[in-house]
This record gives structure tokens, sequence and C-alpha cells, in this order.
């Protein structure tokens, strides 16, 4: 197996994952696969492989370099938390959905044309749909129906966006394409529709709320962090990138601070990080992408150990909502530390990995001289503080006095949570194990010390705003509540427009069926009574209806042939 | 097959409104640890010598009333929105 794409381990790997028998059996091999795929990576060569011809396409099946390694393998990691969080689970769909999920993600990453991406592209749609139907009720039915036209949409844009590429350049190599062509315009539209952009983001807080429990952890991991990497291939420095990111990270910091459900506060906080990666790949400087890359293994870890934490908060209680929810702190008092670890991790405070990739993108919007752009990633920054960081924490584990689980997360859950939460302070207390990997040989240090205190400071202050505003009743109250966003067009005028074309549809169908049929009744009539046997030109010649409609049929072809 | 979590919420603190008595709450030995914190790192604003090339870093106490007015925006801008845009929970499935 010389050749392989290392995702294809893991999505072969899945096929058998039905037939194992025993729960304990089927967790041992599943365990099993991401460890072995992270070994046959490691024993691959940079470069390219599995070449082979389809048609006159060269495809290249796998290409090893610095940019997919690291994604490849903080893919791989995640897989394997992933699966150690879900091992209680009995459900073999979510396994199988699960690995071969991760698998296609892998798979695209490696991808080195746009042929081998588009179809890990797809194959990344239509596995992870499994995870959110998994929830079997109708809300996550619904929502998972919308979500899988959205990504295979996706997917249908970048096919196009591949075939002018190809037309234009002859070539399917996955290179940088940048935006001039209408191929690259269609191109970056599939990687933005997957990357969360403004108004193209609402399959994401959509659909990751209403997934199973241990669903929503892979889900926050892949989908997104696929897209950072193919725009990071794809468009590096491509300059309209810094106002869509910045977009990103701003907006979604109020839907983050008035939302009730907890996981849905976690998918906006995930836009809104997914915003300073974008930023970052639009600035384009080899720090800047450094940090988006970093940006990405940190995100992926620490918004999966918020989701971990608060889908275990989940599965004992039978809820994520803020308004509901409070007090755990006593009953889960592990989940809760784990919780907290993870909640330092997103506001980036020192010896915690976000403070390292977040100082990446910070300084390169500095160095490059984006003042503006800097201001708003630092209030983004700031602003994670109050509607993730301390609110997601707070208003699960205490903020009532009164709430109570039935008890700890499970010991897999616990586990997974731990070795995230390990995985968050290593990170950032020896960053040297990620930096090292960063597809740009650059010299940055994070840890000086006018870095720490200021970051310091904006945390601190952020926090102090945070206190201040619970205790003057300022900050939003948490109540049983739909958010109204963008999906709102789709999903009341959109519908109704929709009933309306059905109603006029049908109306407009059975108008032309009942006028046409009647009109060629009275032609027939008005031709019969003139041309039939009893009639004024029938008299002496009695042919049936039928050899005159054939007589007009053979007509209009001779006519039609000669136009 | 049923959901993977326990069908019934299983938490006593079933108010959804989040006034009154039931309103969040904080102890007064976090806001104390946190102010003080505050004013610490406060105080050694003048002491760290900034490398950045915007002036604006360079003003004392930037980043902190900067990372204190970003979120006192975003929760005035909160308020706003939760007005405009917070319907009924059941609001699609009419």
């Amino acid at each position: 197996m010389g050749e392989l794409n290392p995702g294809l381990i893991l999505i072969l790997g899945a096929l058998a994952v039905p037939l194992l028998p025993g729960k304990s059996l089927r967790g041992i091999y599943m365990l099993a696969l991401p460890i072995l795929a992270f070994g046959y990576l490691q024993g691959l060569p940079l470069g390219e492989m599995g070449q082979f011809k389809l048609f006159d396409l060269t495809l290249t099946t796998a290409r090893i370099d610095q940019l997919s390694l690291v994604f490849g393998y903080i893919f791989l990691i995640a897989t394997l938390l992933g699966v150690i969080y879900a091992l209680h689970v009995a459900d073999w769909v979510q396994h199988a959905a699960g690995l071969v999920y991760a698998g296609s993600a892998i798979g695209a990453v490696f991808a080195g044309d746009f042929v081998t991406l588009f179809v890990f592209w797809e194959i990344t749609a239509i596995s992870s749909v499994f995870l959110i139907w998994a929830s079997r009720n109708p809300d996550a039915m619904a929502s998972g129906l919308r979500y899988l036209i959205i990504q295979v949409g996706s997917g249908v844009i970048l096919l196009a966006g591949v075939l002018f590429y190809y037309r234009d350049t002859g070539s399917v190599a996955f290179n940088s394409i940048g935006t001039q062509t209408f191929a690259g315009q269609l191109i970056l539209l599939a990687f933005g529709i997957k990357c969360a952009f403004p108004l193209l983001h609402n399959w994401l807080k959509d659909a990751y709320p209403r997934a199973t429990v241990t669903g929503t952890v892979m889900l926050s991991v892949f989908t997104t962090k696929l897209a950072v990497y193919a725009l990071a291939r794809g468009f590096p420095g491509t300059e309209i990138l810094i106002p869509i990111g910045v977009t990103m990270a701003l907006f979604t910091a109020v839907y983050a601070l008035i939302e009730n459900d907890l996981r849905r506060v976690l998918a906006y906080a995930l836009i809104g990080q997914l915003g300073l990666m974008v930023a970052g790949i639009g600035i384009g400087s080899e720090l800047a992408i450094n940090g988006a890359v970093a940006h990405a293994a940190c995100g992926i870890l620490y918004f999966a150990l918020l989701f971990m934490a608060i889908g275990a908060v989940l599965h004992r209680t039978g809820t994520a909502r803020a308004s509901d929810l409070g007090g755990l702190a006593t009953s889960m008092p592990i989940t809760a530390t784990l919780a907290i670890i993870g909640a330092l991790t997103a506001a980036a405070v020192p010896f915690f990995a976000g403070f390292i990739s977040k100082a990446f993108i910070v300084s390169a919007a500095m160095k490059a001289g984006h003042l503006w752009v800097w201001l708003a990633l630092l209030a983004a920054g700031a602003a994670v503080v109050i509607h993730t960081a301390i609110k997601v924490p707070y208003f699960a584990f205490f903020a009532k006095p009164n709430g109570r689980a039935s008890s700890e997360a499970p010991m897999n859950m616990l586990i997974a949570m731990a070795l995230t939460a390990l995985l968050c302070v290593g990170l950032g207390v020896y960053p040297k194990a990620l930096t090292e990997m960063l597809p740009h040989k650059v010299k940055y240090d994070a840890y000086t010390l006018e870095h720490i205190v200021t970051q310091l400071q904006l945390v601190a202050f952020a926090a102090l705003a945070f206190v201040l505003a619970i205790r003057f009743g300022l900050y939003p109250v948490m109540t049983r509540s739909t958010i109204l966003d963008t999906d709102w067009l789709y999903r009341v005028p959109g519908r109704h427009l929709a009933t309306f074309t059905n109603r006029f549809r049908s109306w407009t169908w059975e108008w032309l069926a009942d006028n046409t049929v009647h009109g060629a009744t009275k032609v027939h009539d008005v031709l019969y009574r003139n041309h039939g046997p009893k009639g004024l030109f029938g008299r002496s010649w009695p042919t049936g209806k039928m050899a005159f409609w054939t007589t007009v049929t053979l007509g209009a072809v001779v006519v039609l042939s000669y136009l | 097959m049923a959901a993977d979590h326990d069908p019934k919420p299983k938490t006593q603190s079933q108010t959804e409104n989040g006034t009154g008595l039931n309103a969040p709450k904080i102890d007064n030995r976090i806001v104390l640890a946190l102010g003080a914190i505050c004013v610490a790192l406060a105080l050694v604003d003048p002491l760290i010598h900034k490398h950045g090339k915007f002036e604006i870093e360079h003003y004392v106490g930037f980043y902190a009333i900067f990372g204190f007015l970003a979120c006192a925006a975003v929760v005035f801008a909160g308020i706003v929105m939760r007005v405009i845009l917070m319907r009924s929970e059941d609001y699609y499935d009419g």
C-alpha cells in the first residue's frame, strides 16, 4: 500500500464497523484505525504520490507537504479523541459515519488535484449528515436535510469551478488559484460555503446543535477546517478574504452573546474564530498563513473540548439551554474543570494553546500595517471572553446554586476531554511542538513580557465587563427562544414563495389542461363539421379523423425539415 | 431508537427567566479577586515597553480600556439585537 491516501484507511476501515460484534471489540478496532493511519502517515515521504491517469487527466491522490501534513496530523488526533468520546454509544451508524467523515476530510487535505478533492469533498457532506440524522427526531431530520442541500451544493459549485478551471488552464492540479477568473470565483464560493462565510454560514449554526452529542464534536472538527486548508492552499493573500474574515469575527459575537442554546453559542463562536483564520489567509504573509494554520489546529482542540463538555452536560441533563442549566459544578466537577481549561484556551490566555496561534494572526495584521483589521481582531478577541469563554462554563456549571445532574460524565468522555485539555495546555506551554510543523519557517516568539501582559490586560478587563454586566443586570437574559438569522430568508419568505410557486404551478397546469383540451376539442369539432363524413368538404372524400391528422403531422414534418 | 442522551431533563433549575431571585449570581470574592488582578495589570502597564508599530497601542492602558469597551459595545449591541431578532422557541414550527 505504498501510495495510498491516508484518509482511505479510515474510510475503508469504517466499512467493517457494522460487522463487528460487541461494543468492546468495535471500540478497540475504531481506536486502532486513526493510530494506524497516523503511523502510516509518519512513514510517508514528502512529495506527490498515488498518481494515475483518468482519461487524459493526471490525478494525484496523495500530496504530502508541510501544509497538508499539519492538517492531516491534527485531523487524525481529533479523530482519535472523537472516537474515545463516543465509545459509550451503541449506535453503529454514528461510528461508521464519523470515521468515513473523518477519513474523507483527511483524504481531501491530501488531495493533489481538484478531482480527488471534489470526490472527498462530497463524501464529507454525505457522511456527516448521518451524524445529524442520528439524533432521530423531526427537527434533526429537517435540519440535516437543509445541511445536506447546502453541503452538496458547495460540491456542485466546486465541480463547476473546476470544469472552467480545466478549460482555462488544461490542468486540474490543486495549487494557488486566485480570483481573477470566473473559475477562481466559483471555487472560492464553494470553499466559502464550507468555511461559513457571512450569509453562507447558516447551515453551521442550524445543524451542529441538532446533531448527536458525539456527532457535534466530530462535526466541529472537520468541515470548516478543511475549508480553511483549501483557502490556505488556493487563495493565500487574496485581499477580499480580509473583510470577509473580519465580518465573521465581529457579527458572530453578538449572536453568541444572546443565543440560549450553548451548543449554538459555540457554533457562532466557531464561525468567529474561522473569521480570524480567513483574515489571516487574506493577509497572506508567511506569519499570517502560519497563524491561520496554527489557529485551525488549536481551534479544533479547544472547540472540540468545549463541545465535549457541553455534550456531557446534555448527555446527563437532557438539555444544553443556558436558561435551563446552571450550578452543575457540584455534580460534574471534572467536566467543569476541563471546560474551564477549554475556555481559557478559547480566551487566548497565556500558556494555553490559543494564545500562541491568535498572537500569530494579530501580529501579522499589525506587521502588514492593517490598523483597522488589527483593532477588529483585537476587539473580537476580547469579545470571545464574554460571549463564549466565560459564558459557556458560567451558565452551565455556575450561575445558579441549585442545578443538579444525575452524575459525572461517563469515563470515556472524561478521558477524551482530559486528553484534549492536556493538548490545549501542552501546546501552550511547549508551542514548538506546533510551530515547528507550520508551513513557513518564520521566527516569531509569542512569549515576550510585553505580549503576555497586554493579552492578560485585554482578557482581564473583558472578564471585568462580563462581571459588571451580570451584576448590573445588563447581560442578556437567557430565555428559551429562537434568534433570527439569515436562515429566516429561506425558512419563512422562502417557504411562502415555494408554497406559492407550487400552488401557481398546479393552478396554471389545470388551467392550461382545461383550456387546451377545450380548444383542441373546439378545433376538432369545427374541422369535423366541415371535413368529416357529413361535412361540407368531406362529402366526396370521407376519410377518417386519423387519416386527416396523419396528413397534417406529415405535412408539418416536411415543412419543419426544410426550415 | 432513542436519542443518545437521557430523555428527561434532570436539572432542578427549570425556571426559564433568569431574573429576580433566579438571576445568575457571581460570588463577591470572585469579583474582588478579578478587580485586584485588573488593578495590578493596570499598574504595571506604564512599565511595559511596547514595540508595536501603531501609535494607538502606546497609550497607557490601551489594551485594558479597549478590551473593556469592546465588550461593553458587544453587550449593548446584544441588548438591541435581542429585541429585534428574538422570537418564541417554536417560531419555525408554525
